[in-house]
């Protein structure tokens, strides 16, 4: 069976090789998300005015290491609604502006309150809400203005506030230019007349567009009085069309500060109370979103049925990728993402929990950002953090990041690829994936260059023991892309998400296979099926990345009857297939020819001569820890200076 | 007397091992900080010296080092980067030798070189040791006790690019004490402290 899908895969690149050669790809570009900065505690010297100050310069400054176009903050940017707080926080952003960094927040619950009017206070400190002009924070507001209102209001901790405001004052505006990141602006007008004086819906939602991606911000609060209404069902029709909208740039991200299913908050984006509602249906540990499932149906409806994948939430500080699945029609689905905390309170999940929900994985008691990497059809989210606290509840004191940070997990999608969730226990071997929908959509994608090639696992289980804290088993949400034939490969180039788990790299052994155009090609030791290492962004064979136990051995007999012992990989001839036995979380796979990988010794970017440039890979390689072959010039089975030393030795002349 | 006479036995083999250019036979490949304890104030620097020795052989008379990657691990709530100054004795002054230093991990710096001369000019310049570099940290905490050391992922390789073992690694002690200001002001405080209750003695008599 395997077999023969194969070989129609064989097929379907012979019908594709008629495209163009000339592979055309947009730049990969990276957003950020940040989440929940509140603080709740006494302000520990960095945290003036319920403003967690410093976790927020530190998160900034990876955003801008990290070369973001913008930030999202998904609400809550504040623990105290003030307009005071509203100001430190504003100005708290200034590094990012510095940097050219755009900076789009939506309200939480957190902003709400009688005492402050939040939806004036955003439209004036975030302008860059009602069109994109970012770094334009007013300069009368300052920290003197600050103090003052904190004293008029007679808030507490004065003292405290003016010392923290001196000692660890907002970044200083370097970039004095106001800037554009993205265009298209788009706002709600429907019932604009709930929001408090003559202001529409804009500055609140939002949507706009940057490259490939729509962004839509939806905030639920009508007014400065209530934080557990929702005005989504009023808001639908616009979000319906912005996502259906026949101009749309390829993908679409939805923001907002709550969730449809939170994990420790039951107060949604709908409004109400899951589980608690007459009609939800709450039973034990179990619960139904029946109260809402009309606006939740829409809502999802309207995310599926235009393939926008990520509903982007806070609100429950602690990070959670699941599906979603409509209540009315469990076909239909989304992937929800709620983002860490970025606060110093930390939040656990408690039941009921809803049988609408399947969890992809969960980490609790860690502060965290994402870097959201937009690479034409495909999304790669990458989730960092940092242990900050051993249980639910607050800490008094910021923790230190930079430095710190630790990769937790890697996920993403392509809208020219396919969508599994393989259970616990389940088999891999449902994941198979063609070049046909890229291909099809070769237009909107802007990728040409596709020679048809087909990826499949061939063996390997689901053997996760990984839970939710609650116990219920996580299920793997894998997707499937592809990108066109490079100058350096000789197929296609396939991708996978979802294979690892929370904190590691390594995953399940797995059978993985290539199809590629065995055209001109007579010796099997020629080509190898090969994965990017993501370091020095070079083709090596796959089962170098290998982790523990892994013995490498080449097999050139008929893949179907190929060995599944970890290491071993090899070429089929006469089916087209290149394979490798894995359990590393490998991106990207490829077959690759030896012919363009071993021209000259040392040449490690195959820009065919040895340099400078080639010595920064190697230092690259080096830093990351690199056991790999590749790197070991000097044959000595060790990755280190003396390959350093060997390759500047061995500069082209 | 005896305790004394130990230490400078002590000194003179560390100065054998450590002191630039002066041969050892078959003497081990040493990385060492210097000063190997020190006591420095709150708000101030340190700075330390990073030097091999060892690199004369009898067996391979002009072994030099062609190349390191050296982490020096410390505790980043006493200490932070401040600055990092290359010896020349491995670049040569060469612009196309490799230097590269990352203090962005807290904790943990990282320093390498790659040499571009060829391994009779580096051991010419090199002998049996020499100064790698010297590193500055600010002193981030008020008093206390805290220690920079060679991680033991560090490598080095030899002038014909192999790789060498490092057979032992010495780090360095910091000892931060108040400033004197601080002194100061605690006289101050117990010298009033002292007149208070002076006067509610006096009161209450």
């Amino acid at each position: 069976m395997k077999k023969n899908y194969l070989m129609k895969m064989v097929g379907a690149m012979l019908l594709a090789t008629t495209a163009s050669l000339t592979a055309v790809k947009a730049e990969a570009w990276k957003f950020g998300v940040i989440s929940d900065t509140q603080w709740v505690s006494a302000d520990d010297g960095k945290s003036p005015g319920s403003v967690p100050a410093y976790i927020i310069q530190q998160i900034n400054s990876a955003f801008i290491s990290q070369g973001v176009k913008m930030v999202i903050a998904v609400g809550d940017t504040i623990d105290s609604a003030s307009t005071a707080s509203l100001q430190i926080r504003a100005l708290y952003t200034q590094d990012l502006y510095n940097a050219g960094i755009g900076f789009y927040p939506v309200r939480g619950n957190h902003e709400i309150s009688t005492s402050v009017n939040s939806a004036v206070a955003f439209g004036t400190l975030f302008p860059q809400l009602l069109g994109g002009y970012n770094n334009n924070t007013p300069s009368t507001i300052t920290t003197t203005t600050i103090q003052n209102i904190w004293t008029a209001n007679s808030y507490d901790t004065v003292a405290s506030l003016s010392n923290t405001l001196a000692n660890f004052p907002p970044p200083t505006k370097t970039n004095s230019n106001t800037f554009t990141v993205s265009s298209n602006f788009s706002y709600p007008t429907t019932n604009g007349s709930n929001l408090n004086g003559s202001l529409t819906w804009g500055g609140l939602s939002t949507s706009f567009d940057y490259k490939e991606a729509r962004f839509i911000l939806i905030d639920q609060f009508s007014s400065t009085s209530s934080s557990t209404t929702s005005q989504v069902s009023d808001e639908q029709s616009w979000i319906t069309g912005r996502l259906s909208d026949s101009s749309r740039p390829l993908h679409a991200f939805l923001f907002s500060h709550k969730n449809i299913l939170g994990g420790e908050h039951k107060d949604n984006l709908f409004g109400g109370q899951i589980g608690s509602d007459a009609g939800d249906g709450s039973s034990g540990s179990t619960t139904t979103l029946s109260a809402r499932q009309t606006a939740v149906d829409a809502f999802i409806s309207a995310m599926y049925n235009n393939n926008a994948r990520y509903l982007i939430t806070g609100h429950d500080h602690h990070h959670k990728h699941s599906v979603v699945m409509s209540p009315k029609n469990s076909s239909s689905f989304i992937e929800q993402i709620i983002s860490a905390s970025d606060s110093n309170k930390f939040y656990t999940p408690t039941s009921p929990f809803s049988s609408n929900e399947v969890s992809s994985d969960e980490d609790l008691y860690e502060v965290g950002y994402y870097i959201y990497t937009v690479d034409g059809p495909r999304v790669t989210v990458d989730y960092y953090a940092v242990p900050a606290n051993p249980t639910s509840g607050q800490v008094s004191k910021s923790p230190v990041l930079t430095g710190n940070w630790a990769k937790m997990l890697t996920f993403g999608y392509a809208l020219n690829g396919q969508t599994f969730r393989i259970a616990k226990s389940g088999t891999y071997t449902s994941i198979s994936d063609t070049t046909d929908k890229a291909v099809t959509n070769t237009a909107s994608y802007a990728e040409t260059g596709y020679v048809g090639s087909s990826f499949q696992i061939l063996n390997g289980t689901n053997n996760s023991t990984r839970t939710t804290n609650d116990g219920r088993a996580l299920t793997k949400a894998i997707n499937t892309g592809w990108s066109p034939k490079t100058s350096d490969t000789v197929s296609d180039i396939a991708y996978i998400w979802g294979l690892a788990e929370l904190g590691g790299s390594k995953t399940d052994t797995i059978k993985v296979a290539l199809t590629f155009p065995t055209t001109g090609i007579t010796d099997a030791t020629s080509v190898y099926l090969a994965t990017k290492d993501p370091v020095s962004g070079l083709w090596v064979n796959a089962v170098d990345f290998n982790q523990s136990g892994s013995t490498k051995a080449f097999s050139s007999v008929d893949y179907t009857l190929s060995p599944s012992t970890l290491g071993s990989y090899g070429v089929d001839l006469n089916n087209g297939v290149a394979w490798a036995v894995v359990n590393n979380d490998n991106r990207q796979y490829a077959v690759i020819s030896t012919a363009t990988t071993t021209k000259v010794p040392g040449d490690l970017n195959n820009d065919g001569k040895v340099d400078a440039s080639d010595l920064a890979i190697l230092q690259a390689a080096i830093k990351a820890g690199s056991t790999s072959s590749t790197y070991d010039l000097n044959g000595d089975g060790k990755v280190n200076s003396a390959d350093s030393r060997w390759l500047i030795l061995h500069y082209s002349k | 007397m005896k305790t004394i006479k130990k230490m400078a036995l002590v000194l003179v083999a560390l100065a054998g091992l450590m002191a630039p250019g002066i041969a050892s036979a078959d003497s081990l490949l040493t990385l060492g900080l210097t000063p190997a304890t020190s006591t420095v104030s709150w708000n101030s620097t340190i700075t330390l010296t990073l030097s091999i020795s060892g690199l004369t052989l009898t067996s391979y008379s002009d072994r030099s080092l062609g190349g390191y990657d050296i982490t020096l691990d410390y505790d980043s709530s006493y200490l932070s980067v401040a600055s990092v100054t290359y010896g020349s004795s491995v670049s040569l002054g060469n612009s196309d030798a490799y230097q590269s230093y990352d203090s962005s991990t807290a904790g943990a710096l990282y320093l390498s070189e790659i040499a571009s001369g060829t391994n009779s000019d580096l051991h010419a310049v090199q002998g049996n040791g020499f100064t790698i570099a010297t590193i500055t940290f600010n002193v981030l905490s008020s008093t206390g006790s805290t220690s920079v050391s060679i991680d033991s992922s560090s490598d080095a390789s030899d002038g014909n690019s192999n790789s060498m073992t490092i057979n032992s690694t010495t780090g360095a002690t910091i000892n931060v004490v108040p400033e004197p200001s601080t002194y100061a002001l605690l006289v101050v405080a117990v010298l009033f402290a002292g007149v208070g209750a002076r006067k509610r003695f006096s009161r209450a008599a």
